[in-house]
């Protein structure tokens, strides 16, 4: 921090104390404060937005590579066998399209549409809470130069300078602060109505993108069926791959290196 | 460790140090190696069956989550924002009484997803993960019998070696032959020992790998169904969506754009979403504040960084629906060229384009890197050519600080 930036905090940390000591009075702008509370909520709001939109992305990501180690895994297990009915190689492949065609194909609409969007949006609420902070610091600076001229109105010093110059300190101080306090109170109801058409089109979007890649997932996995015996689905159907499942399981336990027998 | 194992430890080490450094008479039995190694894989594969199929279950489960959660939040968006929460007279007629509506029914149809597919992961849960959970269990108990198989190994190798060091020796003493002996005896015994695991491994892993095809197959066909199942039914649920609110219709960036219009550019004509850009000059303003005079120029200078972004601002003469052609085709057919975001929505400014070859450009804006390969930058810096187009809605190249990397062009003014 330089030394003038040091000094500024000092003193308004001053001005502060004095103020809850009922020292110096504090200027109230509910107008304002109204605004800063509607803005606060959006932030929030728009903040968890961010984060549940790129949440979603990353789910998508983690089940499509999940679901592809998992097909890299089931075929290397299969071994030869895999390769004569081709149920696992097909499965594979599906997976892998699916990972690479689909979820890339979908990136770049999402990030247009959806996440960098929100991620803009989201991108100002720093500029703006710099400039809440630098009204709230103006508004210090205001109210201790007023209780400046004040106290030298009470009680005039000897130097009759001091009485303008406070003055004159005190009128440029407000002039600053009103600046910023009506720029912020012009704008930032602007900001808050625009959040709607600004980011309405992402959920728009969003959804879109979960129908196309729910109707491509589906399509790429039934693809798939074809190499697999007919009835096998009424085997899964009836729990039969399931016992079948446990009965190797227990052939597994039997053996004498397994601790069976 | 016991302390039994422990002297079994320390008398094995020299052996063990032997075989690794393959010093002396080492067994080595190519069937049981192979076999070995095949165990290995299976032991790696299994386990990252088990890890994977549960983190597929999570990730579903965490992919419905966020889509109501987000649906939550821009409910909260949509909805009017009163900064006097606790005077309901205070909220204005405002927000997106539609869009909240739009909301409940789609997480209504999240929700009911989710309760439909509850059952479908479950299963997922018992009966895959779980199987898989206790083929590792198998496979660790698998394992241990191959250690002592090993440790076997190294006592066999160990007492043959010391046996014919003695026998070896030309004059024996009497101690000699009392341990020649001894090891003549447990060497009998590690040979009993080490054949019995070794024949047995031999015997037995290669069924065990056929017994693994044999439980992967119904596994992976159980998984295959269910997971059908799975996108099934999110498919069949999300087509039914059939919320008036959305346009489904129209391709995804197409009606997006369509939507949006010119509401980026509005937001950002406002001055307080630059203030830290715009407000560095009301600062420096400040500094020269400190030294009194000249107020009326002071006030009007520290009016201007508004002028100057509404200068920014875009012309408004667009109509909507040529606007969102132009940006749709433009955006589309960049992704398709160069399979990769197009740049964000251009920034309103104004400038020609068709100088000359100039070597440098200054950033505008802020740049983040979206992508590999994309270059970032801030606000100000300059950035050294290598390749650009006439267009700057397209992405040029540069290099920064050593940096070589494409950004969008209409972040950038050519020098």
């Amino acid at each position: 921090m330089s030394w003038a930036g040091f000094k500024k905090t000092v003193n308004r940390a001053t001005t502060q104390v004095m103020m809850k000591a009922g020292q110096i009075e504090r200027t109230n702008d509910r107008e304002y404060e109204v605004e800063e509370r509607r803005f606060r909520v959006m932030e929030a709001a728009a903040n968890n937005l961010q984060k549940e939109a790129k949440g979603y992305l990353d789910s998508l990501r983690a089940m499509t590579a999940s679901q592809m180690r998992i097909a890299e895994t089931i075929d290397s297990f299969y071994g030869d066998s895999g390769a004569r009915d081709g149920v696992s190689r097909s499965y594979r492949q599906a997976v892998e399209e699916l990972d690479v065609e689909t979820i890339k194909a979908l990136d770049g609409p999402y990030r247009t549409t959806v996440l960098e969007p929100i991620s803009r949006f989201c991108a100002y609420f720093p500029d703006i809470n710099e400039c809440i902070k630098k009204r709230n610091n103006k508004l210090l600076d205001y109210d201790a130069l007023r209780n400046k001229v004040k106290k030298l109105v009470e009680k005039p010093d000897q130097d009759p300078t001091k009485l303008p110059r406070a003055e004159k300190e005190a009128q440029m101080a407000k002039e600053i602060y009103e600046a910023l306090n009506e720029q912020l109170q012009t704008e930032l109801p602007k900001l808050i109505e625009l959040r709607v058409p600004y980011l309405d089109p992402s959920f728009e979007a969003l959804v879109k993108i979960q129908l196309r890649f729910c109707a491509e997932a589906y399509s790429r996995m039934a693809q798939v069926q074809q190499y697999l015996d007919a009835n096998t689905r009424e085997e899964y159907a009836q729990g039969q791959l399931d016992s079948r499942v446990e009965q190797v399981l227990q052939e597994i336990r039997d053996l004498s290196i397994a601790g069976g027998a | 460790m016991s302390w039994k194992g422990f002297s079994k430890s320390v008398s094995r080490a020299p052996q063990t140090f032997k075989a690794k450094f393959n010093i002396g008479e080492n067994t080595k039995d190519p069937v049981y190696i192979d076999a070995e190694r095949r165990f290995q894989e299976l032991e790696t594969e299994t386990k990252k069956l088990h890890d994977e199929s549960k983190k597929y279950f999570d990730a579903i489960n965490s992919m419905l989550t966020h889509q109501i959660e987000f649906s939550k939040s821009i409910q909260e968006i949509y909805k009017p924002i009163s900064g006097r929460m606790s005077d309901p007279d205070s909220v204005i007629a405002e927000g997106n009484p539609e869009g909240i509506r739009a909301c409940e029914e789609y997480e209504a149809i999240v929700r009911d997803l989710q309760d439909t597919l509850s059952p479908e992961l479950e299963m997922i849960e018992t009966r895959i993960i779980k199987p898989a959970d206790e083929l590792l269990e198998i496979v660790k108990i698998i394992r241990k019998v191959l250690t002592k198989r090993q440790h076997k190994q190294l006592d066999f190798d160990r007492h043959r070696t010391a046996l014919k060091k003695l026998q070896d020796k030309k004059e024996k003493t009497l101690k000699d032959e009392k341990a020649l002996y001894k090891i003549e005896g447990e060497l009998e015994q590690a040979t009993q020992e080490f054949n019995y695991f070794n024949e047995l491994l031999k015997d037995e892993l290669p069924k065990l790998f056929k017994l693994e095809r044999e439980f992967i197959r119904p596994l992976f066909q159980s998984f295959y169904y269910m997971q059908l199942n799975v996108f099934y039914t999110l498919h069949e649920k999300m087509q039914a969506i059939n919320i008036g609110y959305f346009d489904l219709t129209l391709d995804v960036e197409e009606a997006f754009s369509k939507k949006r219009g010119d509401i980026q550019e509005q937001a950002e004509a406002l001055t307080i979403v630059h203030f830290r850009t715009s407000g560095n000059r009301a600062s420096n303003l400040n500094s020269r504040h400190n030294k009194y005079g000249k107020k009326a120029e002071e006030a009007k200078k520290y009016g201007k960084p508004a002028e100057s972004a509404a200068g920014e601002a875009p012309p408004p003469a667009y109509t909507a629906t040529t606007n969102a052609g132009e940006t749709s085709l433009g955006m589309s057919a960049i992704a398709k060229a160069k399979a990769k975001p197009p740049p964000p929505k251009p920034k309103p400014k104004a400038f020609a384009a068709a100088t000359p070859q100039v070597e440098t450009v200054t950033a505008l804006y802020d740049y983040e890197a979206q992508a590999e390969g994309d270059l970032s930058f801030s606000a100000g810096d300059v950035v050294e050519i290598i390749q650009r187009t006439g267009n700057e809605n397209e992405w040029w190249t540069g290099k920064l600080r050593g940096k070589t990397g494409q950004f969008p062009g209409n972040y950038v003014k050519i020098n």
